[in-house]
């Protein structure tokens, strides 16, 4: 499944968005304009999705309740509302689902956070419409999603699995390398790749085995001298380790653990894994961050190679970058979401018609399509006359 | 309203197309941010793109140094890939910056040094970066001392020298004063000014 369509209204910066997504969506914006920000929706509706320990309250109180998370710019309308259509392919003929869901503080007493709207389509069929007359009855009933309520979603149970299955990552190689000096408390679903060799051990032997070969076919081509790649348990302590060979000077060049390998290479194989694992929508924060730039260009290739070569259904992903290289590498133009900040909130638009033509000619979609990102008088930074 | 695009090797490349294309064709207006490729090595293997985007999208100015070369030669080579008339590529003879010091009360001003000390005839200069460097290191301004010319070795540029002669450009170099001093200059507006011509 992947969402084909996203609505948002007085989502964080956004006061509105309407755009719609295709299989690989790479979202660009100057820093702080709201990348993570729109990211976080799946996230969000993810956490209320999970039937276990999720739900609409958890996933407000994650981000520090609504006055955090409602945009800045809503000032008489206070309601925030997400809608996604969803679809088991680009294919036109392809059912469309909708997810609405809209919620805002309950305007007296303990505030308490509502549902104003929650409602399910599926095609033309409408599969559920709340507020019902037993809500109105119970305003309790409105903390709640039906979405999160196994006895409430056997209608539209897959939409809940499918949001429930985003994987977002931001990998910091750090976390992982000085996971024992840190001693650092692992946050829920893992977005910063500290559990990554515990995942890598929990995958059967024979699953465990076909992706690290993938991930050394694209090593092999990326990291110079790399020789091998395989997957150990320690024997004292049993802790799982990544082994990497590095051809050397030495006759059998050197094993080092993942504590060894430079940032780059653990980014990259954390990348590549979390592109193997799992079929929900994925999150990609950065993935450009330490990798070398002849790489990074070829990171738009290797996310349709390695999703390509999978026996299942197409797997959405969404790249937040500022890279150059990455953005230039971009086959298809039309894949690019612009997040250009204004007075009231930012905007979310694809390409515009003059800016694909330019791309049809000759200039690649860094050239024509990041300016539109970078901060006015940015040259003049640096400079305090 | 007719649009153009402006190509350049380097940002200041970039920010001299820009004032060709307000001093010459009034009226006129930028189709997108301009184009820096960092670097004439990466502008080449682009001009096959460049003149597709002219002759289907827009014009597009290109600028670049001619350092390694004669100007008209360079320009043949380049454009044997066949040309357009909407396609304009410019060498700056030398180096850009000898454009710049064909407008010399206004560049010593800026550079806080004595008129005296710049050259009369900029496009005959061997090495006209070299002179700005020279001129940049005797500045009054602490800035453009301390910026445009590398501390460690002043036949350098220093970390500021694309900002500080940038923002030279955009605010107050003048074409129509820089063009009587430099006949690469001044030929490099007579044929931005054909486009407008011709359209």
């Amino acid at each position: 499944m992947l969402i084909t369509n996203l609505k948002l209204k007085n989502w964080r910066n956004f006061s509105t968005v309407d755009v719609p997504l295709g299989p690989r969506v790479y979202l660009i914006g100057a820093n702080a304009a709201g990348k993570s920000n729109l990211l976080d929706v799946f996230r969000f509706l993810r956490t209320v999705a999970q039937s276990e320990g999720g739900g609409l309250q958890k996933a407000m109180k994650e981000r520090g309740g609504i006055k955090k998370l409602r945009s800045l710019h809503a000032r008489t309308d206070t309601e925030v509302r997400i809608e996604v259509e969803i679809a088991e392919s680009m294919d036109e003929e392809s059912e469309r689902w909708r997810y609405m869901l809209a919620f805002k503080p309950e305007g007296k007493g303990k505030q308490r956070l509502l549902v104003t709207e929650e409602s399910v389509w599926r095609g033309n069929t409408p599969i559920l419409q709340r507020p019902e007359p037993a809500d109105r009855k119970d305003t309790a009933r409105l903390t709640q999603t039906f979405l999160e309520q196994i006895n409430n979603n056997s209608a539209f149970r897959e939409l809940g699995e499918f949001f429930a299955g985003t994987t977002y990552l931001h990998l910091v190689p750090q976390l992982l390398k000085h996971s024992d000096e840190i001693s650092g408390r692992v946050i829920e679903n893992d977005p910063f790749g500290q559990g990554l060799l515990q995942r890598i051990a929990a995958t059967s032997k024979k699953i465990q085995d076909a992706r690290l070969r993938r991930i050394k076919g694209a090593l092999d081509n990326s990291v110079p001298m790399f020789s091998e790649l395989n997957f150990k348990k320690d024997e004292m302590s049993g802790a799982p380790h990544l082994e990497a060979r590095f051809k050397h000077w030495r006759e059998h060049g050197a094993w080092q653990r993942e504590d060894q390998f430079s940032d780059g290479t653990l980014r990259l194989i954390g990348l590549l894994w979390a592109l193997q694992d799992g079929d929900g929508t994925l999150l990609l924060e950065e993935p450009e961050l330490s990798l070398n730039e002849a790489i990074v260009e070829h990171i738009p290739l290797m996310l349709d190679r390695v999703l390509r070569d999978r026996k299942k259904a197409v797997r959405q992903v969404l790249v937040s970058t500022h890279s150059e290289k990455l953005v230039a590498a971009i086959g298809d133009p039309s894949n690019v979401l612009i997040l250009e900040p204004g007075e009231n909130g930012t905007k979310v638009r694809p390409p515009k018609a003059d800016e694909l033509k330019a791309m049809k000619y000759g200039m690649n979609p860094a050239e024509v399509l990041l300016p539109k990102t970078r901060p006015k008088n940015v040259e003049q930074m640096g400079l305090f006359a | 309203m007719s649009r153009v695009l402006v190509v350049g090797e380097d940002a200041l490349c970039c920010a001299l197309g820009e004032r060709l294309v307000a001093a010459t064709l009034p009226g006129w207006s930028l189709a997108r941010e301009s184009v820096n490729t960092r670097g004439i090595t990466r502008l080449v293997p682009r001009l096959p793109d460049f003149i597709l985007q002219a002759r289907h999208v827009q014009p597009v100015i290109c600028i670049a140094d001619s350092d390694r070369g004669c100007p008209v030669e360079l320009i043949g080579d380049w454009m044997m890939a066949g040309g357009d008339e909407r396609f304009v590529l410019r060498l700056a003879v030398k180096e850009a910056e000898s454009w710049l010091l064909s407008d010399p009360e206004s560049f010593a001003s800026f550079l806080k040094v004595p008129l005296a000390k710049l050259p009369r005839r900029p496009d005959e200069e061997p090495d006209p970066k070299r002179v700005v460097l020279n001129l940049a290191a005797r500045s009054k301004s602490r800035d453009i001392r301390a910026e445009v010319v590398s501390p460690t070795d002043s036949s350098k540029q220093g970390s500021g020298y694309n900002v500080h002669l940038c923002r030279y450009v955009k605010a107050t170099w003048r074409v129509n004063e820089a063009r009587t001093r430099s006949p690469s200059l001044n030929r490099a507006v007579s044929r931005v000014a054909l486009l407008g011509a011709a359209t």
